[in-house]
């Protein structure tokens, strides 16, 4: 009789506490293509969900081969964010979205893109995370996203948002802050990929190229139309170089830095250093976060430059 | 017999459990007694308002309908709806007869947010707020901002009632 009783009772609280992990694994999960967007998503979503980004630190997003481990991640994802404006090469966040059947939210919606004359095509540049205030486009979209997968929570991941928000407002200001410590004259910021646009517009770099990236490689590592790496785009970078007496070039985390220390060495100027760009840093670094890779980025630049 | 008492038992320890539960859960906080807005009506309390800049459309804010609030005025906790059509730099927005204001302690919570292009240079931006009992200013304050944040804060009155007043 006493064994029965203390059965039922350890089967009772058994039933008690799967129910209580099962609420704890039925977290909503997020899947973002990039690093930086799974950082947007995570700044709002806080521990209420799981959010996991496809691309590793420091991986490019335009010549990305999705892998099987990538197929069963969104099959089990609630919701898909990818950046859009082509910067997913062949887009293979929104194939992966698709074939899962997963919704899928673009972070980019409802932003100005920048055109790039390529050619005579216009191309939309998709590096928009680059300004600060496009930034602020990826959180509120993210936002809502959140708040339509999980409606209980929206008090919540208003007041995140709103948070982060305003952090994103105050690194806006340190930025200008900084980039006003460099004579406008020696502004001049050659990267290897052409994925400073944005940044330069805000920020006022390259006064002689509108205001844009100088870089020999263009706006998409792989093989897009404007992408690529071409003979007329090296020599312009060297012209650019050579003519304004740039003091720095950087590298970036995410792209093959071999073009641009060759260049440097043609040039004769110093490499300023690493630059995040495509992809955050690698935990435990600086650069984890968005907040932490534009306040590194800016650090980097100011110092190489001022 | 035995089952009933098997029964019995079974239920006491489910019951036991479930209660358990549900009052781990709901550890709420016992509401604190909140003063009740207490009718002010002999008296006409108003609010002023003058920003030192343009307010505008700020590209750091959350706006998930398409409406953006650009000065945000709570009185007690409450939000209350401010006409920002005709806001300029040095203007007063005068706001007649003060909702939710109760006898003693008032707190008014404003944010508004400065123009970002200028903020290398302009660093410093601000917003006057004053509460007037009739023609009186009886809480005064300038909410300042800086290297990119919102203009944000609170300014704390107490009103008094004549009876208050006697007692002291």
């Amino acid at each position: 009789m006493f064994m029965r009783l203390v059965l039922i009772a350890l089967f009772s609280i058994t039933i008690c506490v799967v129910s209580d992990a099962t609420a704890e694994n039925a977290k909503k999960r997020i899947i973002a293509s990039t690093t930086q967007i799974a950082d947007f998503a995570r700044q709002i979503a806080g521990d209420r969900m799981e959010v996991r980004s496809i691309l590793a630190p420091g991986a490019d997003p335009h010549t990305y081969q999705p892998t099987p481990d990538d197929v069963q991640l969104v099959l089990e994802a609630d919701l898909c964010l990818e950046n859009g404006l082509h910067l997913e090469g062949k887009n293979w966040m929104g194939t992966l979205a698709k074939d899962a059947g997963k919704p899928l939210v673009t972070a980019t919606d409802g932003i100005s893109p920048l055109t790039i004359d390529s050619k005579g095509e216009k191309v939309a540049d998709p590096h928009a995370w680059f300004s600060l205030k496009n930034a602020a486009v990826y959180v509120n979209n993210i936002t809502r996203a959140c708040i339509q997968l999980d409606p209980a929570a929206e008090e919540e991941f208003k007041a995140r948002a709103v948070l982060y928000l305003q952090q994103l407002r105050v690194l806006d200001a340190w930025i200008k802050n900084q980039v006003n410590r460099i004579p406008i004259n020696r502004r001049i910021l050659v990267t290897t990929h052409d994925a400073f646009n944005y940044f330069c517009t805000e920020y006022k770099f390259n006064a002689n190229n509108n205001y844009l990236s100088i870089a020999p490689v263009g706006w998409s590592t792989g093989a897009e139309v404007g992408g690529g790496m071409t003979p007329e785009r090296r020599r312009m970078v060297v012209d650019s170089i050579s003519s304004s007496g740039a003091p720095a070039i950087f590298v970036e985390t995410s792209v093959n830095p071999k073009q641009i220390r060759e260049i440097a060495k043609e040039t004769n100027v110093r490499i300023g250093g690493e630059l995040y760009s495509d992809s955050m840093g690698e935990e435990n670094t600086a650069g984890e976060t968005y907040i932490g890779m534009m306040r590194e980025n800016v650090l980097l630049i100011v110092n190489a430059l001022q | 017999m035995r089952f009933l008492l098997v029964l019995l038992v079974w239920g006491i320890i489910i019951g036991g459990v479930y209660l358990y539960t549900v009052k781990r859960d709901s550890r709420t906080v016992a509401a604190v007694p909140v003063a009740e807005a207490v009718s002010l009506d002999a008296k006409h309390f108003s609010l002023e308002i003058t920003p030192t800049f343009n307010l505008e459309k700020d590209p750091f804010a959350l706006v998930l309908d398409d409406q953006q609030t650009l000065l945000e005025v709570r009185i007690n906790g409450k939000n209350l709806q401010v006409d920002t059509q005709q806001a300029q730099a040095g203007q007063v927005m005068q706001i007649e007869h003060l909702a939710n204001l109760v006898h003693g302690p008032n707190e008014i919570f404003i944010q508004a947010a400065p123009p970002t292009a200028a903020s290398a240079s302009a660093s410093e931006y601000g917003v006057r707020i004053k509460v007037m009992e009739d023609s009186l200013p009886i809480a005064e304050t300038t909410l300042w901002s800086n290297a990119g944040s919102l203009v944000s804060g609170s300014l704390h009155f107490t009103i008094t009632t004549t009876e208050d007043t006697d007692e002291h």
